[in-house]
């Protein structure tokens, strides 16, 4: 059958381009009938204003409005590159986002296989309920809560001191105790949350399969590997092609609970440093020129693990 | 019938056993881990102000009990116009938002479409490019979403990457069905409407979760575009009582006082979050019925 | 019953409006909206005006005296008024039972009826949870008693609390501007002289003779001089009015020590020297105390803002004035190592609260409150005064800034304003009726204003003693009402009153605890006026200049909390604040100086 496809293709290929595009049409009118609404949604919503993209470019002034604002150039651009602090902010943005997709990426896939393996129906339930709970939990009460956990005589600082044979004041006093805290943290309140899509996943997978393997003799772990993986794949894939263009994204809220002068050698992040330097002045234009600038990376990055993930594994955004 | 089937195939082979309990020992671990900081803020929204604002380390009880961070968050009737108001935008939006990622959805995910890759490149795109607040706010105030309730359901009609969720979860639907499906002679709609969304019930129902609770909790949108208080969701008043509760900080003068109220300012935060998301927990357990495993394909087959 | 009052009154004072209007040889705005009352007045006082128009207003106000003083007297030490009473004096612009303070004005007379029907736009952020009480500002009772007194309808336009900056910046961006803005100038970037610059705002210096009870302020406060210099820019423009100040409360931070702590360790004096805090503090740790010393910090200096211990060293958190007049950063002065080794070594000890660096204000109250927590705080006293006295029934003794030496003079980084920064007030380039605008906010500088903002509406809230003050008694409703018991004393703050409006303010004569406990305004006062004084004074940069050093300040900022902090805790050692001082230099702190200095030298030539 893929061969024959294939001809098909090869042929529509030699056929010129409006002919192809009236077939198309003519085949596929109700696809693209039902997403005209949705292109329009789009050109209106996000189109429309993106000319806004350019006050990266202008001393922007809301009282003068977009036209009459000054063009500054790249004077935003060099502000932000030429900060001697840029290469730490760089770096500690891509190590938080590095560390949380290394070990906050897999946890919600692991926490969806093993609740997939219960079979007491109410525990499972409630373990459900509960992991999903913490996502909820307003930032400031999280972090608030962290505190009490690392400070001096908190459960965790107790567990590190007695791997560590020292004594410490608050973890959140130490540079290098930061990317952990803020990791952990984070895979914490959504841990939960996040298995959430894969269990939805896994809901469609063909029960057959697992009977199959049964009879093939297939342990739990055989069939977790060869059965529930495979088919959550493609969610998998396509979270991770996400997450991967968000490397150099971060957000200021939780940072600016958890961190402090001591930290800021490992914890200042590029979304700190513009929320210090000023959002709160209504600094348009020179967080739209940061803003700009890691949009282009992440872009990049997206369309690259978007390629990976193409040859890899057949699944893809676009 | 089939989860008995898988039931009885389960042998108690040591082996089994072994991950058995490591399974339910890491679950449990891990469900006390996650229950702490629920328990955490209700016992904080019970507490005696004056007791909780002298109290450091965690909390394993109520210290004292009292209802008068509730008294106070509950003080006006503008947290039930905001129950009513924070209803009707979650209904309606959640209701535009399925139907508009569906459509959507439904197009990127057929195979064989030539502007297929086009259409997807203009989607992503706008999840990394934006134009910023205030040509987003102009563009709203032209196109009079400003004061009406277009206002909280338009804007966000669609979340980019919860279409792109639903498109995988109906690319996953099995090819041959739909095969079979036109050869029966049904129509593209029919396809949609009898094949794939029964089988795409529990992505679906995650989406619709997801949409559920953006709605729910969602304020900078009606901070923005609405000026009536009659209007405003639940949210924002929360956030009123949250942040005047706080905010009383940031002026110098007549400390004095200040300090009485910061206990308050404390017991009154832990109840806010408890009436702001008591309900919107209470959601997920029928989410919950839908991820079943199998319950659609099998029944479909059958 | 209100509008009589009013009338009687104006056909006295319409004379002096009517005189003054002449020898100003302006023809008076009023006409659209004079009254029947009016007419008559005017008539009335043209006839005095034919003799000598200079005579004519004292002869007019002469006329009056009588039956004001007449209500002085009904008013003035009444403990118990009667419903006529409290409904005469909330609805009359007569002050003459008020005595005269600070040399605030009674200058009535834009309240004619000349304004009846004129509604103002205002833009004012909410302070102390006052939207949160009255989402319709208008409603508040202090507004509308205004609204009444002046003829002014006012609609106020109030962002959501927390995101003033956001909802700023998209009104202006939609291009409707109100009447008035308030409190606006951090929210919108570079500040006052770039509103001017954008056109959003417009100068004031050409309008001052509608600001007759502000500008009679300025030119009689006690303070005048200051006043006057703090009041206008560089270059001598108004670009907005603000909270003046008829006392100055001082230095608001320093340290407290709990008078139980001094019995404990048998200390009779407060300590004075460096080396004196150090055995005070240690005798206070072998005494119990967990964490002998409290303070919030983040960057290194005691507390925020604040340069407790380490101005003993000449050293500051931030810019000051040296001893030669000139601007100088003051976290890389020489002192530095010494401030630095005395702090890190009383961490190491124990001494200094060892979660400083993280601890949120609610660690800190923890500490405060808890009887083995903290011996000595540095923080406002009557926060202290409050928390301790709550907890354990004990007070706090104020102890002056550290010195190095016995009888050195203590230092502090503050400047005292008498002009409010960040409460201007200003009227935009859309205004439709500056005269009506500047009138409404003329009248907090008026004795009137002064006592309603201030103090509430007469009779529920505040009284009036034989002198002429106003004060709250026992039974006001600022101390008995319900929901401000209810509340722990939050709605106190703006429940009833508007403390916080543009006008003339002190804590000490119109706050409901600050009047009560006025011994506490005096420490505030030792602490200041017995110090050196290096704060900078509120100088102005031009947008330019604000624009070159917004990276810099930013940076510096960043470099100091960080080594700072880590010496202190100790993970540095001493020695790196040369580093520091390398740091910071390349990082351009020879030119944010620069910068200031010239702002400075405009200053003093103002």
């Amino acid at each position: 059958m893929s061969k024959k496809k294939k001809q098909t293709v090869l042929l529509e290929y030699q056929q010129p381009f409006w002919t192809r595009v009236k077939k198309d049409l003519r085949r596929n009118w109700f696809a693209y009938f039902v997403f005209i609404p949705v292109l329009i949604w789009y050109i209106v919503f996000h189109y429309l204003p993106m000319y806004g993209v350019l006050i990266a470019f202008k001393d922007f002034k809301p009282l003068l409005g977009f036209a009459r604002s000054k063009w500054v150039g790249l004077k935003n651009f060099v502000d932000f590159f030429s900060n001697p602090y840029l290469f730490r902010l760089v770096k500690n943005t891509l190590m938080l986002n590095l560390w949380s997709l290394v070990l906050g990426f897999p946890a919600p896939i692991i926490l969806a296989l093993l609740m997939n393996e219960v079979r007491n129906a109410a525990f499972k339930r409630t373990v459900q309920t509960i992991t999903y709970m913490p996502h909820f939990v307003s930032l400031v009460v999280a972090c608030g809560i962290i505190r009490l956990f690392v400070a001096s005589g908190g459960p965790i600082n107790q567990i590190v001191n007695f791997f560590t044979g020292t004594e410490h004041s608050s973890l959140l006093n130490y540079a290098s105790m930061y990317r952990p805290i803020y990791v952990l943290s984070g895979i914490w309140q959504g841990i939960g949350w996040g298995s959430i899509i894969y269990l939805s996943a896994m809901a469609s997978v063909d029960p057959q399969l697992y009977e199959a393997a049964e009879i093939d003799g297939g342990g739990r772990l055989v069939k977790m590997w060869h059965i529930t993986i495979p088919s959550i794949l493609p969610t998998i894939m396509i979270l991770l092609i996400r997450d991967l263009g968000g490397l150099l994204s971060s957000g200021y809220q939780k940072a600016i609970l958890l961190y402090n002068s001591m930290t800021y050698e490992t914890a200042d992040t590029i979304a700190t440093y513009v929320y210090r330097r000023g959002l709160q002045q209504g600094n348009y234009s020179f967080s739209a020129a940061v803003g700009l600038s890691s949009a282009v990376i992440n872009f990049v990055l997206l369309y690259i693990s978007n390629k990976v993930s193409k040859k890899l594994t057949e699944t893809s955004l676009f | 019938m089939r989860g008995q089937n898988i039931r009885r195939v389960g042998r108690w082979t040591p082996s089994n056993i072994i991950f058995c309990i490591i399974n339910y020992a890491v679950l449990g671990f891990l469900t006390l881990l996650c229950l702490y900081p629920i328990l955490y803020i209700i016992f904080a929204s019970f507490s005696d102000p004056e007791r909780l604002i002298a109290h450091e380390g965690l909390l394993f009880k109520s210290l004292g009990f009292t209802l008068r961070g509730y008294a106070i968050t509950f003080k006006d009737s503008s947290i039930l116009i905001g129950y009513r108001n924070t209803l009707i935008y979650v209904v309606l939006g959640t209701a535009l938002n399925m139907i508009m990622t569906i459509m959507g959805a439904f197009t990127l995910s057929r195979s064989g479409l030539m502007f297929k890759k086009v259409l997807m490149m203009v989607i992503i795109v706008t999840m990394f490019f934006g134009g910023g607040l205030i040509p987003w706010y102009l563009l709203m105030r032209q196109l009079k979403l400003y004061n009406n309730i277009w206002a909280m359901i338009l804007p966000g009609a669609i979340g980019t990457w919860d279409m792109i969720i639903l498109r995988t979860g109906f690319q996953s639907v099995p090819r041959d069905l739909e095969e079979a499906a036109i050869i029966d002679g049904g129509s593209q709609f029919t396809i949609l409407k009898e094949v794939i969304l029964p089988l795409s019930k529990p992505v679906l129902a995650v989406i619709l979760l997801y949409y559920l609770v953006g709605h729910w909790n969602s304020w900078f949108n009606a901070m923005v575009l609405l000026d009536k208080r009659e209007m405003y969701p639940l949210q924002l008043f929360l956030r009123e009582i949250l942040v005047s509760n706080s905010s009383s900080q940031t002026a110098v003068v007549e400390s004095a006082e200040l300090s009485e109220v910061e206990a308050y300012r404390e017991l009154v935060k832990y109840c806010v979050i408890v009436v702001a998301t008591a309900p919107i927990l209470c959601i997920y357990p029928f989410i919950q019925k839908y991820f079943v495993r199998g319950v659609f394909v099998g029944s479909l087959k059958g | 019953m209100m509008k009589k009052q009013r009338k009687q009154w104006l056909a006295g004072t319409a004379a002096a409006i009517l005189a003054a209007s002449l020898l100003g040889g302006c023809g008076g705005s009023g006409g659209n909206s004079t009254t029947a009352a009016t007419t008559a007045a005017t008539t009335a006082a043209a006839t005095t005006a034919a003799a000598t128009t200079a005579a004519a207003g004292t002869a007019a106000s002469e006329e009056t005296q009588a039956a004001e003083s007449d209500l002085a007297a009904r008013i003035r030490g009444n403990t118990n008024p009667s419903a006529e009473e409290i409904a005469l004096v909330n609805t009359t612009l007569d002050d003459s039972y008020l005595g005269d303070f600070y040399g605030l004005g009674s200058d009535y007379s834009a309240y004619d009826g000349r304004f009846d029907g004129v509604t103002l736009d205002i833009w004012m952020p909410s302070l102390y949870g006052t939207a949160d009480i009255y989402p319709d500002l208008s409603q508040h009772p202090v507004f509308k008693q205004v609204s009444e007194l002046t003829g002014i309808k006012l609609n106020f336009i109030t962002p959501t609390v927390g995101e003033e900056a956001t909802e700023f910046n998209l009104m202006i961006s939609g291009g409707e501007l109100p009447d008035i803005i308030m409190r606006y100038n951090t929210y919108y970037t570079g500040g006052l002289p770039a509103a001017y610059e954008d056109g959003l705002i417009i100068d004031l210096a050409e309008y001052e003779q509608y600001l007759p009870n502000y500008m009679k302020f300025l030119n009689d406060s006690a303070n005048s001089e200051a006043m006057k210099v703090e009041s206008v820019n560089d270059e001598h423009q108004r670009l907005a009015i603000s909270v003046l100040n008829t006392g100055v409360a001082g230095v608001p931070y320093g340290l407290c020590i709990r008078e139980e702590a001094m019995e404990r360790t048998g200390w009779t004096e407060v300590p004075e020297t460096i080396d004196e805090w150090h055995d005070f503090l240690t005798d206070c740790k072998n005494a119990g105390y967990s964490a002998p010393l409290t303070f919030a910090c983040s960057d290194g200096f005691i507390s925020n803002g604040f340069s407790c211990f380490a101005s003993a060293y000449g050293v500051y958190s931030g810019l000051f004035v040296d001893d030669n007049n000139k601007i100088a950063y003051g976290p890389i002065q020489e002192g530095l190592e010494g401030y630095l080794e005395t702090m890190s070594q009383w961490y190491k000890e124990g001494l200094i609260d060892q979660d400083f660096a993280t601890g949120d204000s609610t660690h800190r109250t923890s500490l405060i409150t808890s009887a083995d927590g903290s011996a000595v705080i540095h923080n406002s006293p009557s926060t202290i005064a409050k928390a301790v006295k709550g907890e354990i029934g004990k007070d706090v003794i104020a102890a002056p800034y550290p010195v190095l030496n016995k009888g050195d003079q203590t230092a502090v980084d503050y400047y005292p304003n008498w002009v409010s920064t960040g409460t201007y007030t200003s009227i935009t380039t859309q205004c439709d009726n500056i005269e009506a605008a500047l009138a409404f906010l003329d009248f907090g500088y008026s004795k009137k204003g002064w006592e309603l903002y201030g103090l509430g509406s007469y009779g529920d809230i505040h009284l009036i003693d034989e002198n002429g003050k106003p004060y709250y008694p026992d039974d006001s409703l600022v101390y008995t009402d319900e929901e401000i018991v209810q509340n722990g004393g939050n709605y106190s703050l703006s429940k009833y009153r508007l403390h916080w409006f543009t006008g003339a303010y002190w804590e000490v004569d119109s706050s409901p605890t600050g009047t009560k406990n006025p011994q506490l305004y005096e420490i505030l006062g030792d602490w200041t006026w017995d110090s050196k004084r290096v704060g900078l004074p509120p100088v102005s940069l031009t947008p330019e200049e604000s624009a070159s050093i917004v990276d810099i300040s930013n940076n510096i900022k960043t470099a100091k909390s960080e080594y700072l902090m880590k010496i202190i805790m100790g993970q540095l050692p001493v020695s790196a604040a040369e580093e520091y001082r390398q740091t910071v230099k390349e990082m351009g702190v020879d030119q944010y100086v620069a910068v200031y200095q010239a702002a400075y030298d405009r200053f003093l030539t103002r």
